[in-house]
Parts: structure tokens; sequence; C-alpha cells
């Protein structure tokens, strides 16, 4: 993000506006994983692109992935990080699983395996994004949603 | 005026399950003597990230793929649910743009204790009737909220449903809908209290069996039918026992109940209790068949439907199917790790 659009959007959004503001932003990639078609060389990407990782074209339409993929690999996190004091309180319980998953379609994407134990994830596995809850700003704060994976 | 019915439908349980022994346990309560009364074995927990919301989209998404429809095409979504996340801020818009659902939609949510998921059916069946829209959707979908140590812990559970209405590629006409309701004080829940109460013995014979049974009456009038012509017969199912009583009551056998029945298993998924038990019936019903679902909700109130299934019913069924999110990957909980994943 270049730093003068930075700057613009922190004088646009106060505080308490920027929770809601990023949660309508990202949207369409947070529950539909909505990420981009290059029209040049077809290279698909997510999250969304301002211009082909590949061929440097920014003539882009959207595309939405499938939800279906295989763990690529994976990280048990057993570090409780619910802490007093933080902005947004993530909605889960350690231990954890973050997996690097790789879409059928091709891409990577960094996401929380929802709904599973440590002893059933594997590396190959294959895996289906759902949406979950993401975070939420304690009892009378937004409710953020967005794609989890779970074990198919 | 259009003939209506269902164009596609998906269930969502999710797959953690608490048994009313670990329950029982849990508050050194008699395991068998709660079983007894409830008929109740086991219930259906939520995800700790899972919410009314959420497992609305996994049976949307369900229901819209087996009615082979894209989400431009519905022109209404009504949820039914006593537990919305928000008090205020719709869950429908949430499912809407999760389902991708056009822009020009009539949408709300809906609550009237269990029986909201077949009000948002009758609501969204009276727009296709009109032609006010060509097709929608009606969810019930509920994380149900129980007192710890109250026998309705035994019971309150979590589940989704939701079915595509429409004029055409029907799976099942939709034949005739009535309700009945009554200001009765059965169950529940004021502002901001996390937890409903409910009138205990109260909740049978004033308020449940005297609901459906005139509901059902009303039903076999309309349709000028008795309780042999139905194949299948699906009543509200807040535990074990007061389903299968109220099938006895009004001559409908065992036979008839048992393919709806779910409630032994996953417990009472509240807004989503008959509909889920619905789509267990279509997912097993072959074509041409009667179906009859009358839903209950406290306060109270009771809405009826006759269904006949058509011949596109083998080809437009949901995978995982009723049967195997009941019986596949099931994740039991012990008590503490159920409390974390319902404490809301």
């Amino acid at each position: 993000m270049l730093a003068a659009q930075e700057q613009q959007r922190s004088s646009t959004f106060s505080e308490g506006e920027k929770v809601p503001a990023r949660t309508w932003r990202n949207m369409p990639s947070f529950y539909n994983l909505t990420g981009s078609r290059c029209n040049g060389c077809s290279h698909l990407e997510f999250p969304k692109a301002a211009a082909c990782r590949k061929c440097g074209s920014q003539d882009l339409s959207e595309h939405s992935f499938s939800g279906t993929g295989k763990i690529e690999t994976y990280t048990i996190i057993r570090q409780p990080f619910n802490e007093e004091g933080m902005a947004e309180q993530l909605v889960c319980s350690s231990p954890y699983a973050i997996a690097i998953v790789r879409l059928d379609e091709g891409p990577m994407i960094t996401a929380q395996l929802a709904d599973c134990e440590a002893g059933e994830i594997a590396i190959g596995k294959p895996v289906k994004a759902v949406l979950r809850k993401i975070s939420e700003g304690g009892d009378d704060g937004l409710i953020r949603y967005g794609y989890k994976f779970v074990l198919a | 005026m259009e003939k209506a019915g269902i164009a596609g439908y998906g269930a969502y349980i999710p797959r953690f399950r608490i048994k009313v022994e670990e329950i029982a346990r849990a508050w050194g309560r008699d395991a068998e003597a709660l079983k007894k009364s409830l008929c109740v074995n086991e219930k259906a927990v939520p995800g700790i990230d899972e919410d009314t919301a959420t497992m609305a989209v996994e049976a949307g998404r369900k229901a819209l793929a087996a009615a082979g429809m894209p989400g431009e095409s519905i022109g209404a979504l009504f949820i039914g649910s006593e537990s919305h996340p928000y008090a205020v801020k719709p869950t429908a818009t949430v499912v809407a743009e999760s389902l991708r659902l056009s822009r020009g939609l009539f949408s709300a949510d809906l609550e009237f204790a269990c029986k909201a998921g077949t009000s948002a059916m009758q609501i969204v069946y009276s727009m296709v009737r009109s032609g006010m829209i060509k097709a929608g959707v009606a969810i019930g979908s509920d994380v149900a909220q129980a007192n710890p140590n109250d026998a309705l812990e035994c019971t309150a559970s979590a589940g989704s449903a939701a079915l595509v209405l429409g004029s055409e590629n029907l799976l099942a006409e939709l034949d005739a809908t009535c309700s009945f309701a009554t200001d009765t004080p059965d169950f529940w829940r004021r502002q901001e209290q996390p937890y409903p109460k409910h009138g205990g013995q109260f909740t049978g014979k004033p308020a449940y069996y005297r609901h459906v049974s005139e509901c059902t009456q009303r039903m076999l009038q309309l349709t000028d039918s008795g309780p042999q012509d139905f194949d299948h017969v699906i009543f509200h199912q807040p535990n074990g026992k007061f389903p299968v009583e109220a099938a006895k009551m009004l001559g409908f056998t065992e036979k008839q109940l048992e393919k709806g029945l779910l409630v032994r298993q996953i417990g009472n998924c509240y807004s989503a209790s008959s509909l889920i038990g619905l789509c267990s019936v279509l997912d097993q019903a072959g074509p041409g068949e009667r179906i009859l679902m009358v839903s209950y909700g406290s306060g109270a109130g009771a809405d009826g439907f006759a269904f006949r299934t058509t011949s596109l019913l083998a080809g437009k069924r949901p995978v995982p199917s009723v049967s195997q999110m009941m019986s596949d990957n099931l994740q039991y909980l012990k008590y503490e790790k159920y409390i974390m994943n319902t404490r809301r």
C-alpha cells in the first residue's frame, strides 16, 4: 500500500470506523474467495491483485475460487492469543491449526483449519472452504465472517 | 396463480456431538432417567466459530447447488431463528452476500420460537405464487441456548436447513399450507437474557399437542385427506416423546414418522428441527409420495405443509445427505469443550 494512500485512508476513517470499513471492503474475498483473473494470460490470483504477477497486465477481472484444495503444509499453534486489550478477539480456541492450502485452481492461501484435531491433519489431505466467524470485538463489537477450511 | 414448491433443499448439521450421559456426568444427574424422560441420546453442538449465519450459509449453498440455480435468480430470502447473531443487523444480508443473491432481494430475519423457519417458507411461497418473484430461499437456522443444568440442556442443539422455493423444476410440489396460533405462554426469552425459561409440563398438552393437532387437522381438511393418505409425516421435535405421541394421537403410524424423526441423535435444532426432518425425508422418498410437515413454535403456533414429490427428486439430492451428516466424522465432546463451543 502506498504511504500516501494509507495516510488518506486514515484521515478518512476514525479509529471506530476502521473495523466496519475494512470488514466491508474485504467481504468479496472473505465471503466468496474472490480473487482475480488476468485477461491477458489467464493467471489466477488470491487475494485480488492490482496487476498480474505473471505478465504485468492491469487488465484483470474478478474470479471467485471454488474453495476446494489440498493441504500444502500446516502448523499447530498452542499459544492462546486472546489477550486482554486486543481490539478484535479471534473466534477460536488453542490449539488450532493454520494451513497453507493449494486451491484446485492453483493459488495458495493461508487460513485456519476449523473443526479438526491435530491428529486428523496431514499434508495432501483435501479440504474445502467454509464461512466461519473470524473475530468479534467483545460482546458489543462487529462480527467479522470469513473463510476457514475444513477437511473434505 | 402459479404452482409452487421445492426446487432445491440443503441441510447442515455440525460434526460435534455431546451425549446426554456426558451432560448428566457434569451435573451429577441420572443419565438414564434424563434419556428416558426426553427420549434423546445425544445432540449436535456447533463449532466454536459457528453461528446461525454461518450454518445458514452452509445449508443455503447446498440448496442452491441442488436446485442448480445461480444466486442472481433468487428474489427473496427470509431466515427464521431464535438465535440471530445480532439484536440489530440482519442475518439475511450476511447470508445473501455469501450466497451472492440478487441485489433487489426481498429479505428479513424472522422470529417465532421454533417455527420461524416455516414462517419463512410461507412468505417465500406466497411471493412465488403471486408472481412477485420467480424463486426465493427460506431458511431455518439455530444455535439453541439452554440454561446449564436445565433439562433443556440435553436437547437444545444446532443445525440449519434451506429450501429453494420456486415454480419450475420442482422436486416436490407444495399442495397446501395453513397455520394455527394462540397466545400460549409455554416458553420465552426476554430481551438481553442469554437463556430461555419454560413452563415445564405446561409445554405439552395446551401448547405443543394442541397447536400441532389443530394444525394437522386443518391440513387434512384442506387437502381432503386422512392420515393414511400420506407416505411420510414430520412434526417439530423438541424431544423424542412429543412427535411420537402426536403421531399416535392423530392416527399416523411409526413407519410414516421414522424417516424424518432425528431428534434422538441430533437434539432439537429449534427453527431447523422440522425442516431437517423434511430434508431427511426428501433424501429417501420416491417419486409421487405425499409428505405432511407440521412445525411448532412456542408462544405458540404451528404451520402445516402438504407436499407431493416429483420424478425430479432423485436427481436433485444434495451431498452429504442428512444421514451421512448424522453418522460420518462425528466428534464427541467433553462437557468443558461443549461449554467453550456454545458460550456466546
